[in-house]
């Protein structure tokens, strides 16, 4: 018995085909966009050589213009284009937009440019580094005019760095906390599923409700199964997006898959219980209340950073409180320190406050729904 | 007007979505855009990064004037003693960057080892390679200096190194208007690259559900079978959709210029708002095709995000155009919105207007309008072999 409701009503979910688009195919088309449209940012690869023009102040030789022509980004790709024009024509240059910008070379060269932006600042500190050379070749000079025989001009020429960087797998990657607001917005998109399934079994919220509250079948019971089939229908959704994140997008969710398995569950359960909560106690029309649980969970996933990631950090930082009181955030933050920490202790912290926000919404929709009758609807 | 009028009648249903749209879409927006133009100001001026220093070497003066030089390119900040509250920091980005003198730095780099400072940073972040190279260009002159006059005392390294690393370019900013037209220009490219995003939602939302409705099996037989003729019908509903979208386009131009905190008009202005007229033409001519192939409802509205996210995100409305891959962009090049992206982005970099930067603006537009026409074309194919059928 219990398993042909379950059954039944895993059918009827599966045949809402807007649910099952918003569920399954939703989530993926918005990582595949903060794939494409993010991707790259991070990419330094994509470097191209910058195009310059260089007004010569009319002296024969000109260090900085054989400096500028020398400098190289890898092996192979020089870090500026240089060509030599005359002060009107490199004005008209960049007007038209051909140069990046143009340097009038002499003992303190100044950078012409018509915009912020990389480009600009890369030439910049080029030319900040160039005259700071030059100065202490001169200060050097002063205290030991030998040196220029020494290998001074070598030693200035070969810079090199002083900073080791101590790389683990386990970088804090900005990008991540996206992929995981989005992710953890899946889960808690379960509420819509919970919703409907409260909903279902009210008498005054649906005729569907009415005509099962006549039936001889237990309600709970009922609502038991019809909570499981949309578990299972829901988890679904978050086994494909993960299949999808971590094998195609190839997005670092970290090794411990039985973790991530336990975020899935808790989270999924998370957002099952806050849709059952806010269909028992709001008492407007279905759609309303749908519309309510949609901009509470927007509102989450807000906070939990998944369109500005700054606001993330805000939070932690001046209300942490709140943090800790929004499932997204807190599955996000399971997933992040999952892959992040070597210690369990925060993982740990945030499923527990997750699973205790779901036995809260669990059993206060519980408890509003038992031994429920009506006279008259 | 009966078909007019019952246009507006059934629009007022979708009338509460794309009003709360418009009205979230259009603060949102503004507190970006003016966030941005705060940030641009000071492209050029130090942003101090946020560093915390572990020093296990000796103190002694080399690392006083080092952290010292260091100073005026990050803001020092003091953690909890623990690997777990740096970590902690790193996460919540409460600090950017860990730097640790190791042990005996001082003594193997005064005696020319190789030796190295170890960092711990958040990746991705801009501002840590401006760190890194000012650490690196501190400690390349005190090399230079260590080498070749062996006989200086710190205090005086650390003196020359500070006077030497002074030096800075001056930039010349080849423009001949002024900051203001310039901020204003930035604020509305911001604002009108966003409203391609704002603008398809609700057109396919609104027109899209109506054309649904009009374009049922059973109202078509009725409509046909009515006195009306269909030219007639056909013209109210054109008629109806351009009212529909000059007013909803109308009331965003004006709401972007009382928004823009530089307000003015310029010959920019102008080019933006013909740009967002004919993005619109575009964006309706997209919502008709759906709304007389699409035949629910429900899959109007998941149409209506599902193109519009993409579209936004592919083509640079959400992210710098040149921020984005070769293969996103060539891909992007392919559809309507990428245009109109790349026109709002000509427009602001005109300084002079020359018919050189304008025809890079005007082919932006025309491939536009190209694709309005073929959207529009299809859609009176299928509209027609729609009739045969009814």
């Amino acid at each position: 018995m219990g398993f042909r409701l379950y059954i039944t009503r895993l059918k009827c979910i599966t045949r809402n085909k807007e649910n099952m688009f918003w569920c399954y195919m939703f989530p993926i088309l918005l990582a595949s966009c903060f794939f494409f449209a993010f991707g790259n940012i991070m990419d330094s690869s994509s470097f191209e050589t910058i195009n310059v023009g260089y007004v010569s102040n009319g002296t024969g030789e000109d260090p900085l213009l054989s400096a500028m022509e020398e400098a190289k980004v890898t092996e192979t790709t020089p870090l500026f284009a240089v060509t030599v024009y005359g002060r009107e024509e490199a004005a008209k240059q960049l007007e038209d937009k051909n140069i990046a910008g143009y340097i009038a070379g002499g003992e303190k060269p100044i950078l012409h440019i018509k915009e912020n932006g990389i480009n600009a600042t890369i030439m910049k500190s080029f030319l900040d580094s160039y005259r700071q050379m030059m100065t202490t070749i001169q200060t050097i000079l002063q205290k030991n005019p030998e040196a220029i025989n020494q290998g001074l001009v070598e030693d200035i020429m070969n810079s090199n760095t002083y900073i080791y960087e101590e790389k683990n797998e386990k970088e804090p990657d900005c990008l991540l906390v996206f992929f995981y607001a989005l992710f953890a917005y899946t889960c808690i998109y379960a509420g819509n599923w919970g919703m409907d399934e409260v909903i279902n079994i009210q008498a005054d919220m649906s005729l569907r409700g009415a005509r099962v509250n006549v039936s001889p079948v237990h309600k709970m019971k009922l609502l038991l199964y019809n909570m499981l089939a949309a578990f299972t229908a829901h988890i679904g959704s978050i086994l494909l997006l993960f299949i999808y994140m971590n094998y195609i997008l190839q997005i670092n969710f970290g090794d411990n898959l039985i973790g991530i398995f336990i975020t899935c569950i808790v989270g999924s359960l998370a957002g099952l219980a806050q849709g059952a909560f806010f269909g028992v106690m709001l008492k407007q029309k279905p759609t309303v209340k749908s519309a309510i649980l949609v901009a509470v969970t927007m509102v989450e996933s807000f906070l939990a950073g998944m369109m500005i990631i700054d606001i993330k950090y805000i939070i932690a930082d001046k209300v942490p409180i709140l943090g800790y009181l929004n499932p997204v955030n807190l599955i996000s933050d399971a997933l992040y320190s999952l892959y992040y920490y070597d210690t369990y202790d925060r993982f740990l912290l945030n499923i527990i406050i997750l699973c205790a926000i779901t036995a809260f919404f669990g059993s206060v929709s519980y408890l509003r729904l038992r031994r429920k009758a009506y006279a008259s609807i | 007007m009966q078909v007019f009028r019952t246009y507006f009648k059934l629009l007022k249903s979708q009338m509460v979505s794309i009003i709360i749209y418009g009205v979230t879409f259009l603060i949102i927006t503004i507190i970006i855009s003016i966030a941005i133009l705060r940030d641009k100001g000071e492209d050029f001026s130090i942003k101090e990064v946020p560093v915390y220093v572990i020093n296990q070497d000796e103190p002694n003066e080399f690392i006083n004037g080092f952290l010292d030089y260091l100073d005026q390119y990050v803001n020092y900040v003091a953690l909890e003693d623990s690997d777990e509250a740096r970590k902690d920091a790193l996460f919540y980005r409460k600090v950017l960057y860990i730097l640790t003198i190791p042990e005996g730095f001082t003594e193997s780099f005064l005696a020319g080892e190789k030796t190295e400072l170890i960092k711990e940073a958040v990746p991705g972040d801009a501002s840590i390679v401006s760190v890194d190279s000012a650490i690196n260009n501190y400690l390349n002159k005190a090399k230079i200096y260590l080498n070749h006059a062996p006989d200086i005392k710190p205090e005086e390294l650390h003196a020359n190194i500070k006077e030497n690393l002074k030096e800075n370019t001056e930039v010349a900013f080849d423009i001949t208007y002024g900051d203001e037209d310039y901020n204003s220009n930035l604020f509305n490219r911001n604002y009108y690259n966003y409203l391609a995003y704002i603008l398809l939602v609700c057109l396919i939302k609104g027109v899209s559900s109506v054309m649904v409705s009009f374009h049922n099996l059973d109202i078509q037989r009725r409509q046909n079978a009515s006195p009306l003729s269909l030219e007639s019908t056909n013209l109210q509903l054109i008629l109806a959709n351009f009212v529909f979208v000059i007013v909803y386009l109308g009331i965003f131009i004006v709401a972007g210029y009382v928004c823009n905190p530089y307000r003015m008009i310029n010959r920019n202005l102008l080019l933006f708002i013909l740009n967002s007229i004919v993005f619109t033409i575009m964006a309706l001519s997209i919502s008709y095709l759906i709304g007389i192939t699409v035949k629910s409802k429900n899959a109007v509205s998941a149409l209506s995000t599902v193109l519009s996210l993409s579209l936004s995100f592919l083509c640079g409305v959400f992210v710098d155009q040149q921020y984005l891959g070769k293969a996103v962009i060539k891909a992007a090049s392919f559809t309507p919105v990428y245009w109109y992206v790349r026109a709002n982005n000509a427009i602001d970099a005109i300084v002079k207007f020359s018919p050189k930067n304008l025809t890079e603006i005007i082919i932006c537009m025309g491939i536009e309008i190209g694709f309005a026409i073929a959207l529009f074309a299809i859609a009176l194919v299928v509209s027609k072999r729609k009739r045969q059928q009814a």
